[in-house]
């Protein structure tokens, strides 16, 4: 009888099933074509440097991939990645421990990337500023039923400058500090079914990867998103049109607002399209005392400022207020209203050479009472 | 000593890693007193063994071929071990001489191939209860097989070895044109803790059957696959080389840490036995002495039945149109690591045009065991003397992934007693092309021996040299298990004697 049960002992190792990472296949730099396929129920495959995939990467469903603490993929110009997870089998890429973080992926090739049923989790060892995964200049990358979460300081996403990056649906971006982050003059579409919750800051960071000043170098088209976007420093309109679309909430930096370029030129425009039902909120990304935003500052170009409600701003003197219009501006601005506090003015219209639509003293509301101040 | 590396080191190996095909003791099979041996290659004969239990705390088996390199040394090898041998080949430090010139290369062939076969068995343990018999046996195996190498190339580098310790470029020039190549080297080891049962069925007029399987649990130790096809080479110049169509696959199977997974593979040996008494054998008066065990015995088996499965496997293919080669010197290739030889030749491809190089991670592979058919038989002639027979044949393809061995049948006079065997094997082996003879010997527990003995002392590249040692033990006295001694040998007069 006791044989029995020896044998039953030893028939049951060949049973046994560990989900470890001890079966993971380390991965050299990807110089081929390449497939990853799912060979075990743990762990597949470790990155343990930084890997540079220089041509085709499919990645199969159910691949789970750990990346050792600090390294990177990078995705170069001649390569691309498909990551083919399946709803129940996604393709994982995960961390050792929480402690150890690894950068991200790194997407710089303009070929047809695309992340499906994908987790990206435990990365964003460079912190702030940096992303799980980062679609860098000209680079592009579709996103769907994606999972992007726990990723410590960084975002999730961070598109730079002329990248593009859709996400198209199902995806999921939670616990991250910023879900989203973007050069001023990235390319993003945002389709529906998406979950962004619970991110220490639920909002769209808008700020240059390169740390410059955000000026717009061609004309420029804020979305509505279900975000708000925080614009991290001044926002300056520099011959060019920026367009902010119904429904978009534009959160300031402290001391930072919107202006336009000393330059002046006519072809510069600000259009705030807010609609009656889908007003266009413009305020601080910051709620403490004196840390509001700066403003707005037109001196030149034709505006149209609608349906905007207008935060307070920090007014140091009475006559600096929320929207001021100065220089050679022409300006049309109704159904908005203003915040500004006591005894600071709402709008402010500087010098004789400023042009504005007639009802803006009637076709607003100004909550302190104050109505537009002239200033000759 | 870098020098001493460069011109010894290969040699050593392509002698070493000739042709080798484990199981060499597979001669014992017919031996009732093999015990595990010959458990190990049919797995019925465990339950008709004399012993009724058995031992081995461990047992070396190795097959050594190649169809290149032979030794012609101007003295046997054991007075190498006697240290007798002449002045004129003693250095000052009173050690013998190594000269290239005993060294010789076969003429008669166009590709040169190598096959190595190991297997370290033990521990392992058999009992046998009534008609039933169980058994634990572990085993490792290792196996080594290149095939299709030009022999030009082989012959170039030899003579520079020989040549002195500098090393030139080869000279592709004396390639065949036209040639076409079919290169493939594999490499192979595993682990198996086999379980094995045989039962033993009686009939009338002292027959008996017997059948037994050993189920293995496996455990694929790692291996790879280099696999290089062109349909021919044509010189360019110097250094470079045309090739037509050139194809390449390079598989590295890495181990599953996590031990016999992945579940449900295993490997199988299948086996039966016929068993002839006379039925005067057991009548006490069977004063002739003649077939007192049995008249003859035949039995069947197939082994290894399987696969080693990897899942770790790395493969990387390639398949171009004709393209242009050019070769580096000999002397940087042997300062590369076997790594750096496999980066640059990835190098060399990725550089190819029209050519779409892929690898794969993680792609299940199956290497197949080297299952073969046994077929082995026995008669015994007087109450010591035996003339057995064994044939082996291989069952797997020789080309491709999976593990072979060499096919052969081998007859094989013997003297048996209790405690002593000693048979004399003639083998047509390595597909029966070569005749051998062989020796083999069972002193108390220590068994060894060889199916080409000749080899062992005179090694010839178109022979293989093998050799098998093991201890056994079984049937310690003792009261429990003490094997019942057969009425007709206990001396004892029966009625109808006079």
């Amino acid at each position: 009888m006791r044989i029995h049960v020896y044998i039953l002992i030893i028939l049951s190792l060949g049973c046994y099933k560990k989900n470890a990472e001890i079966e993971a296949i380390p991965i050299d730099n990807i110089m081929f074509k390449t497939t990853l396929k799912n060979h075990t129920p743990g762990i597949d495959y470790i990155i343990n440097k930084s890997l540079e995939v220089k041509k085709q990467l499919i990645i199969e469903a159910g691949v789970e991939i750990l990346v050792e603490q600090g390294c990177e993929i990078h995705i170069v110009e001649e390569g691309f990645i498909h990551s083919n997870g399946r709803p129940g089998q996604p393709v994982v890429f995960k961390n050792k421990d929480n402690t150890g973080r690894w950068k991200g992926i790194f997407i710089h090739s303009k070929g047809d990337n695309q992340l499906q049923h994908t987790e990206i989790r435990g990365a964003g060892s460079a912190g702030d500023n940096h992303a799980a995964v980062e679609v860098q200049p000209n680079g592009n990358l579709i996103l769907s039923n994606c999972k992007i979460e726990n990723n410590g300081d960084a975002s999730a996403l961070l598109i730079t400058e002329n990248a593009q990056c859709n996400i198209a649906e199902g995806c999921e971006l939670f616990n991250n500090n910023f879900p989203i982050q973007m050069d001023l003059h990235a390319i993003l579409t945002i389709g529906s079914g998406n979950h962004i919750r619970d991110n220490t800051n639920n909002a769209i960071k808008v700020r240059n990867q390169d740390g410059s000043t955000l000026v717009t170098k061609s004309d420029l088209n804020l979305q509505d998103y279900g975000l708000p976007y925080y614009i991290t420093s001044w926002l300056i309109i520099d011959r060019k049109k920026l367009t902010v679309d119904e429904g978009v909430t534009l959160l300031f930096e402290s001391n930072a607002g919107i202006t336009t370029s000393g330059s002046i030129d006519m072809n510069t425009s600000l259009m705030v399209n807010g609609t009656v039902n889908n007003k266009v909120t413009i305020g601080s990304f910051r709620t403490g005392l004196n840390e509001e935003w700066q403003g707005i500052l037109l001196s030149c170009g034709n505006n149209k400022i609608y349906h905007v409600a207008f935060n307070k701003c920090n007014s140091k003197f009475k006559n600096v207020a929320i929207l001021n219009i100065m220089g050679y501006a022409y300006v049309d601005c109704k159904y908005c209203t203003f915040n500004a506090g006591n005894p600071f003015c709402n709008i402010s219209l500087i010098g004789k050479n400023i042009v504005f639509n007639a009802d803006i003293f009637t076709g607003n509301t100004f909550t302190n009472g104050l109505l537009p101040c002239l200033i000759l | 000593m870098n020098s001493i590396v460069k011109l010894y080191g290969p040699t050593f190996i392509i002698i070493l890693s000739s042709n080798l095909h484990a199981q060499v003791s597979t001669v014992f099979v017919n031996s009732p007193y093999a015990g595990v041996y010959a458990a190990r290659i049919n797995p019925a004969t465990a339950v008709q063994m004399k012993q009724k239990w058995v031992f081995a705390p461990g047992e070396f088996d190795a097959k050594i071929y190649n169809n290149y390199l032979s030794t012609s040394m101007p003295y046997h090898p054991y007075r190498l071990l006697f240290n007798n041998y002449p002045d004129s080949l003693r250095t000052k430090y009173n050690n013998p001489v190594w000269r290239w010139n005993w060294l010789q290369t076969s003429s008669g062939t166009k590709t040169v191939s190598m096959h190595s076969f190991i297997k370290i068995s033990g521990p392992s343990a058999f009992i046998k209860y009534r008609n039933h018999s169980i058994g634990v046996m572990t085993e490792m195996n290792f196996f080594a097989d290149l095939k299709g190498v030009p022999k030009q190339l082989v012959d170039e580098f030899y003579d520079d070895l020989k040549r002195g310790h500098k090393l030139s470029n080869p000279e592709i020039n004396s390639l065949n044109n036209s040639q076409k190549i079919h290169l493939n080297i594999k490499q192979q080891s595993w682990t198996a803790i086999g379980l094995s049962y045989s039962h033993l069925w009686k009939f009338k007029r002292r027959k008996m059957i017997s059948a037994g399987v050993t189920y293995k649990l496996l455990h694929a130790n790692g291996g790879y696959q280099i696999q290089v096809d062109a349909d021919n080479m044509e010189e360019q110049s110097d250094k470079k080389i045309k090739i037509s169509s050139p194809g390449f696959e390079i598989k590295t199977m890495l181990p599953r840490k996590n031990i016999f997974y992945p579940k449900g593979y295993g490997g199988i040996d299948l086996g039966v036995q016929y068993f002839n008494k006379k039925s005067e054998t057991g009548r006490r008066n069977n004063s002739r002495k003649i077939h007192p065990d049995y008249l003859f015995k035949i039995g069947a088996s197939i082994l290894d039945i399987g696969n080693l499965v990897y899942t770790r496997t790395i493969t990387t293919t390639l398949k171009s149109e004709s393209q242009s080669v050019e070769f580096p010197s000999v002397e940087e290739l042997m300062t590369w690591s076997p790594d750096k030889i496999k980066d640059k030749m990835l190098e060399t491809f990725s550089e190819f045009k029209d050519i779409a190089p892929e690898t794969v991670y993680g792609k299940k592979t199956k290497i197949g065991l080297p299952t073969r058919f046994v077929l082995h038989g026995d008669m015994q002639f007087t109450k010591l003397l035996y003339l057995d027979f064994i044939l082996e044949q291989n069952l797997r393809k020789r080309d491709g992934k999976n593990i072979n061995t060499f096919s052969y049948l081998t007859v094989s006079p013997r003297v048996e007693k209790r405690n002593f065997t000693v048979g004399l094997p003639i083998t047509m082996d390595n597909n029966y092309r070569n005749l051998s003879v062989g020796f083999y010997a069972r002193l108390l527990f220590l068994y060894f021996g060889s199916r080409n003995f000749i080899a062992l002392i005179q090694p010839n590249g178109k022979q293989s040299a093998d050799f098998f040692i093991g201890i056994q033990f079984g049937n310690i006295p003792g009261s429990l298990l003490k094997v019942k001694t057969p009425y007709m040998f206990m001396k004892k007069k029966g009625c109808a004697e006079f």
